[in-house]
């Protein structure tokens, strides 16, 4: 009998799974009758949808067709329409949440649960009910495991063990030394080092999660790639510890007759030898066990373990974990040899969970609502990882550099950390006494593995037990935010990388996305200036703007979206103007008419002219801004880079653009296109882009387009290489445009232009809460959930009391409740 | 999506031995035994810093490089010889084709074309893959226990290169492993019975039980969405034992086949490395773990110290004298070492029947440069080596001269054409293989090289 009643409950169909009656009849019934059965009734039901026939009977089809239907409209807040009364903000998000969880029990979910994860669809939580102060939960962080992202992989592996050192000496060049020992003594000599970074594997894929633009979640997974590759970069790490880096030392001795060409480290010709020298910093604990004879005592085994966990974890390891690895790995790989059996135990720490993911458990102090403090290793990681990509520690055990003017630096070695020179005897090779040994050797040593500084120095911090709470949080962001960001472009495509917090250029980044200008593919012969070198050009400009702005920290984000200050990152360049200069006054000799000048077709081919400026009078605009035209340019939205990044191939994107101001900006969001949609705009190179754009305005169409086109149509003052224009196919162009369904009074209406349409963005309240939203997201790595209303207000507060500060709105951020505390 | 994934991990986690017969590779090699289809394996061999064409064609053939040519010349090799540096390829003439001028501008030119010599397409070792190249197409549509196998030789104890040579799929290039020691270990590291293979075997699954036991132990830690979160990590950890598991069941052949290990394996020059890989493909073609392998012969850096020329190929490519042998004294002794290594894995390959043939008859072999021609190179010419015999039936490899019109000129052909013949040979519906040269948009550039196929 008892099987029979088991078997029969694996049969039940999931749709009998109990529908939840009481809030049918308690809560969704009310909301109907209140909202929606004026229209929706038995006689003359709008769109033929009679609500007072609707029943709860998920196991039916119908029924279930009728409920997304109504889900749908909600949701996207198509009903009630707009000039009707709004529901009360948490009787609708309540009634949502009811009708999704009983379509998913239907088998036919909206899948919103899992949607909420994901930042695309963070604009799903209601914005009121965020910022009306009516949720006063205490506000916390689910535990989680935070994957580590790329740039912090990067920075750990590729650094100190993914780079490739090669050395280099010339005999008979133009070297500064002379050679003392061997055939060649009395020649001169050269030694080039130079670092190729190998080409390693990143474990850790960039994930964009592409409406949205973020690219680190704590959402995004480690899988079966990850490990595979962590695997074979541990590998190699642990041979690096333990036996040394394998350095190719080439020597090239000049023959008469060779001779230099613009070889890195080479010389075309002449005659070269080459070998590999094991070159490393073992630690002394690792020699220890490596050395010795038969099993090494569970004393040195310990301190070898222990020495792995602060290398690779920068902790202490704790006794049982200690224990494990020693007998669960170490002795257990002993058999394979000492080295194996250490190299094991390195190999497994840099594959383990704590290596993969930022553990954000909550290990500190319970309080009353039962939330859990941070721990002050958790902390170390989550405060440092919010601002920068390079770890919160310093290599092994040196002494940071009581020099303040050396960034980062470190001076000497700790005491307890002797070094050891692992040096592998040079094997004899074809030109045998050629080199001078002694001079090699000496040069092999400064490749040791150069120890690292932490960038934030909050290791340091938190070592001396001053990262604890919430007041040491906001100390250590005044101090780190107290520096300067703005810096000039290096040539280097990822400045990211090289600026102060590179995290706050990564957000704005993120946020505006204008960096992804270079994806965007155009046919260059379209326009004489536009390149794809152009477009990281103009991404360098906006990047140098954000900086310089967030340095002003006055008013930021009103300032971002209306100034017209720019930057350019790239000069013409000496040679090409001197060459032009001579062909300048060539020209002007010949007295030669009807033809753009030499100095006029260089100007022209200048990526500036997407800004329509003349190069030549932009001097030294690379450090300091200078103004464009008033009458052309508002913000960081009329960049060419971000114009350029939200264009296609062809021609502008009015629906895109006007779907990142609904989502960025009006904290909105736009149905997911409809799968039976298939979306193009129809060609005719007689009619301007929005003649063109008119077939969305049929109804099945606008009720998704409403929201976008209207806002992105004022950018049709721009090409889509970013040019300011005033006519488009021969006739002027239209630039109104609207803000509507923005959820504040006196946003809507409609605007003349882009200019009118970013001053009222600019001065908009929901507008600055969208932003705090997205910085939200970005630096928690999560959506915001409601009890995080009291971090949004508070980080909103923060803001405008300080005169539009980005810097007080993030130490809010940083040291709220939502980022020191799990549950 | 989460939860189906989830929860195809638990129920593949819990599948017996017997029940991994369902996997798309098991169910691969079963159809192979039940139609008595003739395997399809394909070698491709690479070189850096260009393959001149004189150098491989016949003395006797070479006034047809001198002057333009408007038809394509397809001339017999049984008659000829062959050049000084190729005669280790003799016993393959019958399934050898000297393949001239067929161009390749639709890929990066200059010091490597990166992933256009197996792709033709524009490649960058800056940028990730925009597409699949043959080797790993060929790898998906020919499953097997390693899909695609890279060898390169490196230098040192390098293991693992990216060399941006070969993609599975826009943004997935495939890895080269440096290190044979380490590429046995994969490839055949179940059989060992004795030595530091076995040692480095046991080490390694130690590693693996004891952190997925760690990751387990977190799990029971954690929440729902957090703990399944760890599932997809642990889902990592079951995928290589699977594979050792099929490995596991292969023992029988593996252990026939499985190369020697030599000190070749372990010896501090890069050069013998070489020939350990190739021992190693031989054997993985063989033994079926692979079918589909690309061997990287060298880079810019590369030094052939152990074959008497301890310089850089860069150097060379730029003219440099090398102890006593000259610039080109040294690009014939790379060229001729390399295919002497080629020849011995075909013998191997020779010497296994298969079907009405052998197994070297239902192998396409292709060497060639990833940069062309030259040193710097432009493209305009592609020499290379197919060796295929009749493959399948369907190749007409067989002691061939075949040399197209120059760039531009009607009947001249790409890459890309030729890519799209062996995809043809090997049964594969592709109209074409690669990207258009947009140059050549006059020319009718889609279709496999007619004349190699039957």
């Amino acid at each position: 009998m008892k099987k029979q009643v088991i078997f029969l409950i694996l049969l039940l169909p999931v749709s009998v799974m109990a529908v939840d009656m009481r809030s049918y009849n308690d809560l969704v019934m009310p909301f109907l009758d209140k909202h929606c059965t004026n229209c929706h009734d038995a006689d003359d039901p709008k769109a033929d949808l009679d609500l007072y026939a609707i029943n709860a009977e998920f196991d039916k089809i119908e029924t279930v067709r009728v409920w997304q239907r109504i889900y749908e409209q909600v949701q996207y807040d198509e009903m009630p329409p707009a000039k009707k009364k709004r529901p009360d903000a948490a009787e609708l998000q309540k009634v949502i949440q009811w009708i999704s969880s009983e379509l998913n029990k239907s088998g036919h979910g909206t899948g919103l649960e899992e949607k909420l994860l994901l930042p695309d669809y963070a604009n799903y939580m209601s914005h009121e009910l965020l910022f009306n102060g009516s949720i006063t939960t205490k506000a916390y962080t689910p535990a989680r495991l935070w994957r580590t992202r790329p740039f912090i992989y990067e920075a750990n592996f590729a650094e100190r063990y993914g780079k490739k050192p090669r050395q280099g000496f010339q005999i008979g060049g133009k070297g500064r030394d002379i050679v003392k020992e061997g055939d060649h003594a009395g020649k001169t000599l050269a030694r080039g080092r130079s670092y190729q970074h190998l080409r390693y594997a990143n474990p850790f894929f960039q994930f964009v999660h592409h409406a949205s633009g973020i690219t680190d979640y704590s959402s995004i997974v480690a899988d079966q790639t990850s490990l595979e590759t962590l695997l074979v970069n541990a590998e190699k790490m642990a041979e690096i510890l333990t036996v040394g880096r394998a350095i190719p030392v080439s020597v090239t001795i000049k023959n008469d007759g060779s001779k230099f060409a613009n070889n890195p480290g080479g010389f075309a010709g002449g005659a070269v030898t080459s070998f590999v020298k094991n070159v490393g910093l073992i630690k002394p604990a690792f020699i220890k066990v490596l050395n010795s004879k038969g099993t090494p005592s569970d004393a040195d085994i310990n301190t070898a373990v222990q020495t792995c966990f602060k290398v690779l974890l920068h902790r202490d390891g704790n006794p049982e974990e200690v224990r494990r690895y020693g007998d669960d790995l170490f002795k257990k790989n002993l058999p394979q040899g000492n080295l194996m059996a250490l190299q094991s135990v390195l190999i497994a720490m840099a594959i383990s969970p704590e290596f993969v993911y930022r553990l954000e458990l909550g290990m500190g102090e319970k309080d009353s609502h039962g939330r859990r403090h941070l721990s002050e290793h958790e902390l170390v990681y989550a405060l440092n990882y919010a601002l920068f990509n390079s770890p919160p520690f310093d290599d092994f055990d040196h002494k940071r550099s009581k020099d303040k003017n050396k960034k980062g630096g470190l001076d000497s070695p700790g005491v307890d950390d002797l070094l050891y020179y692992a040096k592998n005897k040079i094997s004899k090779h074809p030109l045998d006494g050629v080199e001078d040994m002694a001079l090699i050797d000496e040069t092999l040593e400064k490749f040791l593995m150069t120890p690292r500084g932490s960038v934030s120095g909050l290791g340091e911090v938190m070592k001396a037990g001053q990262l604890k709470t919430k007041e040491d949080v906001e100390r250590e962001l005044r101090r780190l935010l107290s520096v300067k960001l703005f810096t000039r472009p290096k040539s280097d495509s990822r400045p990211a990388h090289r600026i102060k917090n590179p995290r706050i250029l990564q957000f704005f980044r993120e946020f505006f996305g204008y960096h992804h200008a270079p994806n965007v593919f155009k046919d260059e012969k379209r326009f004489a200036y536009y390149s794809e070198s152009g477009t990281r050009s103009m991404v360098s400009d906006t990047d140098q703007l954000i900086l310089y702005l967030v340095d002003q920290d006055e008013n930021v984000l009103e300032n971002m979206l209306t100034t017209n200050l720019s930057f350019f990152s790239t000069s013409i360049g000496n040679r090409p103007l001197k060459a032009a200069q001579k062909a300048q006054e060539k020209f002007e000799s010949k007295k030669i008419t009807g033809e753009l000048s030499p100095i006029e077709k260089l100007h022209n081919k200048h990526y500036s002219m997407s800004y329509n400026v003349n190069p030549g009078s932009a001097e030294n605009s690379s450090k300091k801004p200078f103004n464009l035209p008033k009458a052309q340019r508002i913000g960081i939205l009329t960049q060419p880079s971000w114009l350029v990044a939200h264009s296609n191939n062809f021609e502008n994107d009015p629906v895109r653009r006007g779907k990142w101001i609904r989502e960025k900006l009006l904290a909105g969001f736009v149905l997911d296109v409809p799968i039976n949609v298939d979306a193009k705009v129809p060609e005719d190179e007689h009619k301007t882009l929005r003649e063109r754009f008119s077939v969305v305005e049929a109804e099945e169409c606008w009720r998704c387009h409403k929201k976008m086109n209207p806002l992105g149509m004022p950018f049709e003052g721009y090409h889509d290489s970013g040019r300011f224009r005033t006519e488009e196919k021969g006739k002027a162009v239209a630039t109104n445009g609207a803000i509507s369904y923005s959820g504040e009074k006196g946003l809507d209406g409609e605007v003349a232009n882009v200019f009118e349409m970013m001053h009222k963005l600019a001065q908009s309240k929901r507008v600055k809460q969208s932003f705090v939203r997205h910085a939200f997201r970005f630096f928690m790595g999560r959506n915001e959930l409601l009890s995080d209303s009291q971090t949004l207000i508070n980080a909103e507060k923060a803001y405008v009391d300080s005169n539009g500060s980005f810097k007080e709105m993030l130490i809010s951020l940083l040291t709220s409740d939502s980022f020191l505390y799990r549950k | 999506m989460k939860y189906s994934r989830r929860h195809s991990i638990k129920t593949f986690g819990k599948l017996s031995l017997g029940s991994m017969a369902f996997t798309p590779f098991m169910n691969h090699l079963a159809a192979q035994r039940t139609t008595g289809a003739t395997p399809k394996r394909f070698l491709f061999v690479l070189k850096s810093s260009g393959l001149t064409e004189e150098h491989i064609t016949p003395p006797a053939y070479r006034p047809f490089l001198e002057s333009p040519v408007d038809k394509v010349i397809d001339k017999p090799l049984q008659s000829v010889a062959l050049p000084e540096t190729l005669t280790s390829l003799d016993p393959f003439k019958d399934k050898m084709t000297i393949v001239q001028r067929i161009s390749g501008k639709m890929c990066a030119t200059g010091h490597s074309g990166f992933y256009g010599a197996l792709g033709a397409f524009k490649g960058s070792n800056t940028k990730k893959p925009i597409a699949h190249t043959i080797d790993g197409y060929l790898a998906k549509k020919f499953p097997s226990v390693f899909n695609h196998v890279g060898l390169k030789m490196g230098n040192g104890s390098e293991s693992v290169a990216y060399p941006s040579i070969s993609s599975a799929g826009g943004g997935k290039q495939l890895p080269y492993q440096c290190n044979p020691m380490i590429a046995y270990m994969n490839l055949f590291g179940s059989i060992a019975e004795s030595g530091d293979v076995q040692k480095k075997y046991a080490a390694s699954g130690n590693i693996l039980d004891f952190v997925s036991n760690d990751v387990k132990k977190l799990k029971r830690q954690l929440n729902g969405a957090e703990a399944e979160k760890l599932d997809y990590y642990l889902e990592g950890f079951d995928a290589l034992k699977e594979r050792r598991i099929k490995l596991t069941g292969m023992q029988k052949i593996l252990n026939q086949n499985a190369p020697e290990v030599t000190d070749t394996f372990t010896s501090p020059t890069p050069t013998h490395h070489l020939e350990a890989h190739f021992d190693l493909a031989a054997a993985t073609l063989i033994s079926g773990l692979s079918n589909s392998i690309s061997i990287l012969c060298d880079d810019l850096q590369t030094n052939y110290d152990g074959i008497g020329i301890p310089g850089t190929v860069h150097g060379i490519g730029h003219g440099a004298t090398i102890g006593e042998h000259n610039s080109e004294q040294c690009r014939d002794l790379i060229r001729k070492f390399h295919l002497e290594l080629l020849s011995g894995l075909m013998h191997k390959l020779a010497k296994v029947p298969e079907g009405d043939g052998t197994m070297l008859d239902n192998t396409v072999i292709v060497y060639l440069s990833d940069n062309s021609d030259k040193h710097h190179s432009f493209a305009n010419e592609w020499p290379l080596l197919l060796f295929g015999g009749k493959f399948n039936g369907r190749l007409k490899s067989t002691g061939r001269y075949l040399q197209y019109p120059d760039y531009g000129k009607q009947g001249h052909r790409t890459i890309g054409n030729f890519l799209t013949t062996i995809v043809q040979a090997a049964g594969l519906p592709d109209k074409h293989f690669g990207h258009l040269d947009l140059g050549l948009s006059d020319l009718d550039q889609e279709g496999p090289l007619h004349e190699l196929l039957v």
